[in-house]
């Protein structure tokens, strides 16, 4: 706000310059003709005075006063000097300002009010200092009140300037202010809240609208966030509840061994499943807060990948099967290596290929993959029951399962893992899909290149 | 010889089949693919002054299409020598004379039984070359069968044809 307040105060002090130093010249250039065009007629009258006092009789006065309107206080000198310059004769001519005249050719000046013109005449044996002074009407009287006129104007201009400046900063300022306070009301509590866009108008509107949608984003955020953990703790809960059970079961009355080995195993495997659980939940979290940290990435044949990745999908479960089309293979092979961790690459895409195969009745994941200039392009695609259109936004939270999949065993943990494997490698997941037709996957990761 | 090929498309990946089909059913020469396709251009001034051929074609082509042309110069790398797309803005017979001869081709490829895209202002290429009086290039048929697999993404079809060459069990 203190910038702002400079700039205004900068902008402030420039008009007002420009307004005093256009008054300046407009007076100035005023002033200038106002005493040039009066010396010329000053000049003019001189020299008629000249003509006659030298040339002339003294009865011829009065004819150039017929035809020139005389001056305010005009008044004709002739002062006659010698060669050391001192006066010898003076006819009205105030001596005072001799030494302001030059003896040696035309001069023009001015003594408080009145203007003088003069000029050296040389008869023989004899110098003249012929002259005429008068008083300038134009500049004692309409200059002054043209200067009068400009000062007012002037300070009213500047009055004019200051106010409308600081009105049009309170103009911009207020609703400024408005957004602040409401943007002051939004908090954890009530980030439903939303800025009223339609209020503003212009720039002001847009930067409303922006601030409307990060808050959607922080809003949705927030709420995944709250069920990860609502998710979390519940799918924590279940095999820790079971072990809970069991042992209160087992040691409610005295049991036989077998009771006991039993009762032992099943505790032993719903601790493997919480293991499994939190190990999942421990990778999802590395490989989502991870990101700004570079790993150590190597150049990989995503091939090479793809193949390993199914291997484990078959070691997991046999009756899954996977066709894969490496038909649009590129010739240069360079074009298959991207920049990556292996282990994690292998992860991913194995999670998506088992999640293909699982849902799908025939068990049957198709893979695919292609190079182009920048990158390589891995399709998975299945015949399985797909996911209803309008659960497709919630398939990469945490824990999201979509609401056809009773009937499968899942976490829904592993597209999410994924989605963050692929993000952490520059690279692109996108799902699309039609429900109880099935599945396409598609993975976009950009190719290795040497330089980078 | 580098051979100079008009496929007929419709800026679909869809239609890159058709590419693939001849690209893997002919021999081993080196070739130019000119993706052709057909646009009414119509008669008005505004059309005639304002139509711009680049323009145009990268309006009609999107980042899908362009990744498909883009796999199958890499997947085809010393076979295709260059590839890109191009108009044809009248069905006139002289138009079409001229296109061909003008652009020197030396092959065409008309699939059977492919359905192009019908968008505003567009025209069948395949139909149009078919209905032809004139004598044309050498005509390559290639044979573009049924797909039976239900598509999702707009790459599946461009992958999941027919039968996988490669694959293991």
């Amino acid at each position: 706000m203190r910038n702002y307040n400079k700039t205004l105060y900068a902008l402030i002090t420039i008009l007002v310059v420009y307004t005093v130093s256009f008054v300046a010249f407009i007076l100035y250039s005023v002033t200038n003709f106002a005493f040039s065009d009066f010396y010329k007629r000053l000049d003019l009258r001189r020299d008629l005075a000249a003509e006659r006092m030298l040339n002339g009789k003294e009865t011829q006065k009065d004819w150039s006063i017929t035809y020139l309107e005389e001056l305010n206080n005009q008044r004709e000198f002739i002062v006659e000097f010698d060669e050391k310059g001192d006066i010898v004769n003076n006819s009205g001519f105030n001596a005072l300002l001799w030494e302001k005249i030059d003896k040696r050719g035309a001069t023009n000046f001015k003594e408080g009010n009145t203007f003088y013109s003069t000029k050296l005449y040389q008869q023989p044996g004899k110098n003249y200092i012929v002259g005429v002074s008068a008083e300038n009407y134009f500049y004692t009287h309409h200059l002054r009140y043209l200067q009068n006129l400009l000062l007012i104007s002037l300070i009213l201009g500047v009055l004019f300037v200051i106010v409308v400046s600081l009105l049009v900063k309170r103009s911009f300022i207020q609703p400024i202010y408005g957004i602040i306070d409401e943007v002051k009301k939004i908090g954890s509590e009530n980030l439903y809240l939303r800025l009223r866009e339609d209020k503003y108008k212009g720039v002001l509107h847009k930067l409303a609208n922006t601030f409307n949608r990060m808050l959607n984003r922080v809003e949705t955020s927030f709420e995944t966030q709250k069920n990860f953990i609502s998710n979390a703790s519940h799918e924590l809960n279940t095999p820790l509840t079971s072990i809970i059970g069991i042992a209160d079961l087992s040691l409610s009355k005295d049991r036989s061994k077998e009771e006991y080995q039993q009762a032992m195993q099943k505790i032993v495997d719903s601790a493997e499943n919480l293991e499994k659980k939190t190990n999942a939940l421990l990778m999802l979290a590395r490989t989502g807060y991870e990101k700004d940290t570079k790993l150590n990435f190597k150049p990989v044949r995503i091939d090479q990948i793809i193949m390993d990745a199914e291997m484990t999908v078959k070691a997991i479960n046999e009756r899954f099967h996977i066709k894969t089309d490496f038909s649009m293979l590129p010739d240069d092979s360079m074009k298959l290596k991207v920049n990556g961790l292996a282990p994690l690459l292998q992860l991913a895409i194995s999670n998506i290929v088992s999640n293909a195969c699982k849902y799908s009745p025939n068990h049957t994941a198709y893979v695919a993959l292609g190079a182009f200039d920048k990158g390589v392009i891995i399709l998975i695609k299945d015949e399985g029951i797909g996911i209803p259109e309008q659960e497709l936004s919630y398939i990469y939270d945490p824990y999201f399962r979509a609401s056809n999949t009773q009937h499968f065993s899942g976490y829904g943990i592993g597209l999410p893992l994924a989605r963050n494997i692929i993000k952490m490698h520059d690279g692109n997941l996108s799902v699309t899909s039609t429900l109880g037709k099935g599945t396409t996957v598609r993975i976009e990761l950009p190719t290795y290149s040497p330089i980078s | 010889m580098i051979q100079r090929v008009l496929v007929p498309t419709d800026f679909t990946v869809n239609s890159l089949r058709i590419v693939l089909e001849y690209l893997e059913n002919n021999n081993d020469e080196q070739v130019e693919l000119v993706l052709v396709y057909g646009y009414k251009l119509g008669e008005s001034i505004s059309m005639l002054l304002g139509f711009t051929l680049d323009d145009h074609l990268a309006e009609m082509q999107n980042d899908d299409f362009l990744k498909g042309c883009e796999i199958i110069k890499s997947r085809f790398k010393d076979k295709v020598v260059e590839m890109y797309a191009d108009c044809m803005i009248s069905k006139n017979t002289r138009y079409v004379r001229n296109y061909l001869k003008g652009r020197q081709f030396t092959q065409i490829v008309l699939p059977d039984a492919f359905e192009f895209q019908n968008v505003e202002h567009t025209f069948d290429v395949v139909e149009l070359l078919r209905t032809q009086p004139l004598p044309l290039p050498q005509v390559i048929p290639v044979a573009m069968g049924e797909d039976e697999m239900s598509r999702h993404d707009t790459l599946d079809s461009f992958f999941f044809r027919k039968k996988w060459r490669f694959s293991y069990e």
